[in-house]
């Protein structure tokens, strides 16, 4: 059969990912180089069927790299979110207890004065509006499938993924080749694992002197809540119940606008125990008093989750690569010790924007190369991942008491400067212990009020994917779930997705790893975290996957 | 105000989805006429012509209709669609390939998959997979809509005494024609439109075990269904896949075996009238929306379901 050619257009600038720290990187690029009278042509790709489709975070955000970029949002009439009223840090003992920590005890970098619980998704339709009026084209449903490669080995571009294509790998009836997006600079700003980031960062070897990245993964829920029961503004974290002994990670819960709260969970992906359901961890979690007086008899309308790059300065790859850089969580930018990285994201993507700009239209051009990695380490997103580089490093190696402890000593009595340099080198997936060594987790039933299973979960992520498509979850070895992770480690898939994508069946008498890639929330802690690193993440076809709404 | 429902047919009879999208034109309040495209469909005109309430039945027998092919179906109804404020066909695979086109020619939106109606440019449709309803109101001053067969009852039929006129405007775009046609033969009613389903889900546990769900759908003359998990195990092809993103469906009987009732598999079935559930797990959750429960081996129980039912049907 006779396949169309591929087409191509070109661009000065091709940004993967509508997300913040791409969005404000279109943004910037647009707005300097109006002041500059230059023309620069800028595009963005982005996989979710409309911009803030697939964005997922809790979350509260400091208003300074927004300040920067639109110094007039507010009087612009832009509704940002609910400011913050209230801070409430709680150490969850066990399933009915907690303790509040009184405010001196809270490291300085988790007050909340000035910020904005907001929702992000809704935060990037904002940014996208500003960039279209701007000029940027913006192109949802389109996923960046590839990089493109010139002769030279620097990166051209990308190519979009091709649609329509069938389960069987062939060509259907709608079927449509992708289109090359060449340009003089591509900035990766795919969030968390990003494909093609994981792609780049190997290929040039852009992590050989940074510790490994760590993650974490986020849950989600969005709740409408009684309102005798809500009170906005309120910020509450803590950390303890349910997590056990080892297993780092914390909660929130925000009272945003509407009647309506923002509750989770993050858990850090270096858990060593595969009987662990994180899924399961949320769940149990919002039966404790602290959360369960906020929720009950309230409503629950959104789930998700996504993975979290939070391993900090230390884990922080080189960020330029011929032809274009990395920005956002794409990179590592997220502030752990303030549990914040849309406002680093969004820095960071504006640095990107100037350097580019510096570098357009001169010899650097041939060589793609850009001042951005410098840039950057004189801005302030850079300084405060200085600042915290030890916090994420600490909780890790002497767990939440004595490495929160250790935080709060490095902030409040040394004024932020890092003490020592602790380093936290062993890999995520690596930690992973045999099932044996371990004792399975006989985690309660839903009650369907206040916690749910996982299918009716992911119900209410919106997700859909178009049906007869090939699976986009990679295996490099087909036989290593069943022959491998199920007798060493329960294969942990089955419980580390959020979404049930993943399932050991039997079939005709035989075990079998059945791979339900409809479910796939994208959210990319497969990828991170099987032991085995089988599993490769790629993006299914443009405009799939979960259909978020003010997360 | 005047609506025209677009027949869906095989040349030969009515389809009974006809009569859900004249449902949703009673609802809209306006007088109807019924539009029959073919190629000697004279037949289908007839009954057309006794729907209880149709006005007129306008017949394009044309050589360049008989597969109904989007361009020139599209085409056809732009040449008539003059004084019409609304223009209603089923959501059928050759409607949803056609309607769009008709709506861009008349330079208006299209309104899709309606579930309900509330007035004459009010209408209630699902979006993102089901799993929001959105009420939606047009402003366009002809509404071009499709309708979602299984959320309509059957208009009635019999009554009606509509005047037949043959239209001669039929349009060949010359575009593209059918070169063949292969109809896939059964002998089974089908999925969409059956008023009895039996389906059955991965605890059917082979292709070979689902012989049992076929012979008990056999027995009641019903259509078969089948979960995701079925589908994707390989017992069945995914033409049966009953669900949120399969096929949606509201028979007045629905028996599920072996499904554990996933609200993706309830989202293709929960309008159904009556629902039968047979599971060895009797805290599945199908049983909060089966109205009758068996709980127990469904390769025990089927096989005795339908030999009981052999006795009395």
């Amino acid at each position: 059969m006779d396949t169309p050619e591929r087409e191509s257009i070109e661009f000065d600038v091709v940004i993967v990912g509508a997300g913040p720290s791409g969005l404000s990187a279109a943004c910037q690029i647009k707005k300097q180089a109006a002041e500059q009278g230059k023309e620069v042509n800028v595009c963005v790709l982005e996989k979710g069927a409309e911009v803030g489709a697939h964005i997922f975070s809790g979350a509260v955000i400091e208003t300074k790299a927004l300040d920067e970029l639109f110094p007039t949002w507010k009087e612009d009439g832009f509704a940002l979110g609910q400011p913050v009223a209230k801070d409430e840090v709680y150490l969850l003992r066990d399933e009915s207890r907690a303790t509040e920590l009184p405010h001196w005890a809270v490291p300085p970098s988790m007050h909340n004065d000035n910020n904005y619980i907001v929702s992000v998704a809704n935060l990037c339709r904002w940014l996208a509006e500003q960039a279209e009026e701007l000029g940027v084209e913006i192109f949802p449903g389109f996923t960046a499938a590839d990089v493109i490669f010139d002769d030279n080995g620097k990166v051209c571009g990308v190519a979009t993924g091709d649609m329509g294509v069938g389960a069987d790998g062939e060509p259907g009836p709608g079927y449509t080749p992708g289109m090359d997006i060449l340009a003089k600079y591509t900035i990766l700003g795919e969030g968390c694992r990003g494909h093609i980031g994981k792609g780049i960062i190997k290929k040039f070897a852009l992590d050989s002197d940074a510790d490994p990245q760590h993650y974490g993964i986020g849950f989600k829920e969005i709740w409408q809540v009684p309102e005798s029961q809500h009170k906005p503004g309120l910020v509450v974290h803590g950390s303890g119940w349910p997590l056990s002994k080892g297993m780092g990670g914390g909660f929130f819960l925000y009272h945003a606008e509407n009647q309506q709260v923002f509750v989770g969970l993050i858990i850090d992906l270096n858990y060593a125990n595969p009987h662990v359901s994180p899924f399961d961890e949320f769940q149990r979690l919002k039966h404790h008093p602290i959360i369960a007086e906020t929720l009950s008899g309230g409503e629950r309308i959104t789930y998700g989750a996504r993975a979290i790059t939070k391993g900090g300065l230390n884990a922080l790859p080189k960020l330029s690569f011929p032809g274009g850089m990395l920005v956002g969580c794409d990179a590592g930018t997220l502030n752990f010790s303030k549990i914040k990285g849309v406002h680093t994201a969004m820095k960071s993507g504006m640095i990107a924007a100037d350097a580019i700009l510096e570098a357009l239209g001169t010899d650097a051009d041939e060589k793609g190369t850009t001042n951005f990695q410098q840039l950057f380490e004189q801005s302030w997103a850079y300084q405060e991942l200085y600042n915290s580089r030890n916090f994420g490093p600490a909780l890790h190696k002497f767990g939440p008491i004595v490495g929160g402890g250790y935080n709060w000593m490095e902030q409040k009595i040394f004024g932020g400067k890092p003490l020592l340099k602790l380093r936290d080198s062993k890999e995520d997936y690596a930690c992973m212990e045999p099932a044996s060594a371990h004792i399975k987790i006989d985690y309660p039933k839903p009650d369907g009020k206040l916690s749910f299973d996982k299918l009716s979960s992911v119900y209410i992520s919106n997700t859909y994917h178009e049906e007869d498509q090939p699976c986009h979850l990679k295996l490099t070895d087909t036989s290593i779930p069943i022959k491998q992770n199920l007798p060493r480690f329960d294969e942990p898939a089955q419980r580390y997705c959020p979404a049930g994508v993943y399932e050991v069946v039997e079939s005709d008498g035989e075990m079998q790893f059945q791979i339900n890639g409809q479910n796939c929330i994208h959210c990319k802690t497969c990828d991170i975290k099987d032991p085995a690193q089988n599993i490769t993440w790629r993006p299914p076809e443009g405009g799939g996957g979960p259909t978020y709404p003010n997360t | 105000m005047k609506t025209l429902v677009i027949a869906s047919h095989n040349n030969a009879t009515l389809s009974p989805v006809t009569l859900a999208a004249v449902s949703a034109a009673l609802k809209i309040g306006a007088s109807f006429d019924i539009f029959v495209a073919g190629k000697g469909c004279a037949a289908v005109a007839e009954e057309a012509a006794k729907v209880d309430g149709v006005s007129a039945v306008l017949v394009a027998d044309h050589d360049a209709l008989a597969y109904q092919g989007a361009e020139n179906l599209a085409a056809t109804l732009q040449a008539n669609a003059e004084g019409y404020s609304h223009i209603v066909a089923p959501a059928t695979s050759v409607m949803k390939d056609a309607l769009p086109r008709l709506a861009a020619l008349l330079g208006v939106g299209q309104i899709s998959d309606i579930t309900g109606v509330n007035g004459e440019a009010e209408f209630v449709r699902p979006i993102y997979a089901g799993n929001a309803i959105a009420t939606v109101t047009s402003s366009d001053a002809v509404k071009v809509i499709t309708v979602r067969t299984s959320a309509f009852d059957a208009a009635p039929t019999g009554a009606g005494t509509g005047a037949i006129t043959a239209v001669d405007n039929a349009v060949d775009c010359g575009l593209s024609r059918v070169v063949s046609e292969e109809i896939a033969q059964s002998e089974r009613p089908e999925l969409a439109s059956a008023s009895i389903v039996v389906s059955g889900g991965r605890g059917v546990g082979s292709e070979e075990n689902f012989a049992l769900i076929e012979k008990l759908a056999d027995r009641l003359n019903a259509a078969l269904g089948a979960s995701r998990a079925a589908v994707d195990a390989g017992f069945i092809g995914n033409d049966h896949q009953v669900g949120q993103t399969g096929k949606i469906v509201a028979p007045d009987l629905y028996v599920a075996v072996g499904i554990s009732g996933a609200i993706q598999h309830l989202a293709g079935m929960q309008g159904s009238k009556v629902i039968v559930a047979i599971n060895k797990d009797p805290d599945a959750p199908i049983y909060e929306v089966a109205d009758y429960g068996l709980v127990g081996d469904l390769h025990d129980l089927v096989p005795e379901l339908e030999a009981k039912l052999a006795s009395v049907l």
